[in-house]
């Protein structure tokens, strides 16, 4: 994820965000806690490899997207201070 | 006139117009290989039993392999015909036949295995509707038994709605997948989190693979059959002649793409295995999501019936990519000489290659037809998808491999990673080992599907025969060799694909590549 139309380079800087950039957001942090509670209910019960990858699956593409988003907002914060 | 003018179609006078968007692109790779889970999950199950989830994890990561070779190859080269084009351009004319002619087998199969799949999640409201179940309806007929003649009927309406819909056009066509993909997508997501909260018994999941992990041809066959939930990133990369900028958004899509499907694949073995024993899924194979949906607490009423909308819609729009992909390759193979021209003929109004719908559909007829006399209609049709797509695999990662030592000036908007730095014939190469241990992931599956499915290590080699049959028949008729290739201007073409994909800077770098590889050639005479 982005946040950046195809073809615009990293230098531009929406200004908006679209539909769909608000879905990812919402589908990353949806991600970040169902990978949580899969985390936490797998190693409740025992060591199983299976749910620590779907958790921690689920878990570390969530950070990693959102991770972009936090870097959006950074960056967008910085542009609109100059 | 060369002999690739000599090959090349007399009757085409249109091309494949650049109209597949960004969603459009991955909405038919989804489309595709998204649906495959709807198919695969009760296949799996069937073999895979307690290791099923385990299964689905080691096919997925030989797929991640195989889709990152795909974003490569296909930035780099957006031409229709995916895997087959790149075995030609990378090993010569024999391997894109063989290739191409395994792709197409797998293509043909999508359109009858997804479509049989769809009229099986229909046929879960079959009792709500007139009172009887599917398997009422089974029948013998002289030597075949288990026969199901309402289901290949339902399958056969099907595969005529799609041919229609793919001979008026494909912005029609993607219409369709773009807005059933959207809504797939947000509620299997929903569906996940719901079973996840509410549905999931990791205690379950924990018993399952300790007292009931299967024998090691049930494991081998398991995981070949897995690999078919991954088959479908060849979409993307045979629509790619008619998505717009390929370059900047093929890598985009695949690879969000490999990761959804790689995540919901597991997800829902995960699931099913701490939701319900194994053995209800192997009963229920022709609907096995809307049997996890039903299972959930509170909303399973409401969830069973709409997992099962949703994978008849699914399954349906998958079996349209199925139509669309053999359509796209067979217009490109005989573009290259591999089949007759008689194939190239586009529709003039619609702009569709409406031979290539309807021959290969009608395969896709046939095949329906045939599975259907066999025990399992879907076991044996996902036994001949699993052998086209390995093999097809297999060809695409040699073809990768030769291609960074053969043309390493090409520009590829994306590289697998984990590459060698090395000198051939005085040139700087990367050496893909990402590559190379995809080629024997996959040539494993393979050998494995060799190895463990009657059907497909007898049907799958004998449609290649089959199909070479024709080729040896057309090249001799033709004047043109059989095991070697014909003349082709790659350079030329990779120039005009990269300018009518509006790709300038590419073609920018593309053009000084060259120049400095000329130069140095006249340096070293």
């Amino acid at each position: 994820m982005s946040l950046l139309r195809p073809g615009q380079s990293s230098s531009e800087m929406p200004d908006k965000l679209s539909k769909m950039d608000y879905y990812q957001i919402i589908t990353s942090t949806l991600m970040v806690i169902l990978g949580a509670i899969i985390l936490f209910r797998s190693l409740m019960q025992s060591f199983m490899i299976m749910p620590l990858l779907v958790g921690g699956g689920l878990l570390a593409l969530g950070v990693y997207r959102l991770n972009f988003v936090v870097k959006y907002f950074r960056k967008r914060k910085k542009w609109n201070h100059r | 006139m060369t002999i690739e003018a000599k090959a090349a179609p007399r009757q085409v006078k249109s091309e494949l117009r650049r109209d597949v968007s960004v969603w459009g692109s991955y909405m038919w790779g989804f489309a595709d290989v998204g649906a495959d889970t709807y198919v695969a999950l009760g296949l799996v199950m069937a073999y895979a039993q307690g290791a099923t989830s385990l299964v689905f994890a080691v096919a997925g990561i030989v797929y991640i392999m195989i889709g990152l070779a795909y974003t490569e190859l296909a930035s780099a080269y957006p031409v229709a015909g995916g895997g087959s084009y790149f075995a030609l351009r990378g090993l010569g004319d024999f391997s894109g036949f063989v290739a191409g002619s395994a792709l197409l087998l797998d293509y043909t199969i999508d359109i009858a295995l997804f479509a049989t799949a769809s009229a099986g999640y229909i046929n879960f409201f079959m009792p709500y509707i007139i009172g009887r179940d599917i398997t009422s309806f089974v029948t013998n007929i002289g030597p075949f038994h288990n026969v199901n003649p309402v289901w290949c009927a339902e399958t056969l309406i099907l595969i005529g709605f799609l041919i229609w819909l793919n001979v008026r056009g494909i912005r029609e066509s993607s219409f369709v997948n773009e807005v059933i993909g959207a809504v797939v997508i947000a509620t299997e997501s929903a569906l996940v989190i719901l079973a996840f909260l509410f549905a999931w018994r990791p205690e379950l999941l924990a018993h399952q693979w300790n007292t009931q992990f299967p024998s090691l041809h049930n494991f081998m066959y398991g995981s070949s059959i897995a690999i078919i939930s991954f088959v479908g990133l060849e979409s993307i990369s045979e629509v790619a002649q008619e998505t717009r900028r390929p370059a900047t958004v093929i890598p985009r899509t695949s690879i969000t793409l490999i990761f959804t499907v790689f995540i919901f694949a597991v997800a829902f073995s995960t699931l099913g295995l701490g939701i319900l024993p194994w053995q209800e899924f192997a009963k229920n194979i022709d609907n096995p999501v809307a049997v996890l949906a039903e299972a959930i607490p509170f909303v399973g009423l409401i969830a069973g019936p709409f997992a099962a909308a949703l994978g008849a819609l699914i399954l349906f729009i998958s079996a349209n990519t199925g139509i669309v992909g053999s359509s796209r390759l067979t217009y490109y193979l005989s573009k290259f000489g591999i089949i007759s021209p008689w194939f190239d003929a586009v529709h003039p109004k619609y702009k569709t290659p409406i031979r290539t719908i309807l021959v290969f559909a009608g395969i896709g007829v046939f095949e329906t037809i045939l599975s259907f006399l066999t025990p399992s209609a879907m076991d044996t049709l996902a036994n001949m998808y699993a052998f086209g797509a390995t093999l097809g695999y297999t060809m695409v990662f040699i073809a990768l491999i030769k291609l960074r030592f053969s043309e390493p000036w090409t520009p590829r908007p994306y590289k697998m990673p984990l590459n060698i730095k090395l000198k051939y014939k005085g040139r700087k190469v990367l050496f893909p080992v990402l590559g190379v241990i995809g080629t024997l992931g996959v040539g494993t599956i393979l050998f494995m599907v060799v190895l463990t499915h009657s059907i497909g290590r007898i049907a799958g080699p004998a449609w290649v025969l089959l199909c070479f049959g024709y080729y040896a028949w057309y090249r001799k008729s033709r004047g043109l060799p059989i095991f070697k290739s014909i003349e082709h201007n790659w350079e030329k073409q990779q120039m005009d694909v990269l300018t009518s994909a509006e790709e300038f800077d590419l073609l920018e770098q593309y053009k000084i590549a060259l120049t400095e590889r000329d130069k140095k050639r006249t340096e070293l005479k």
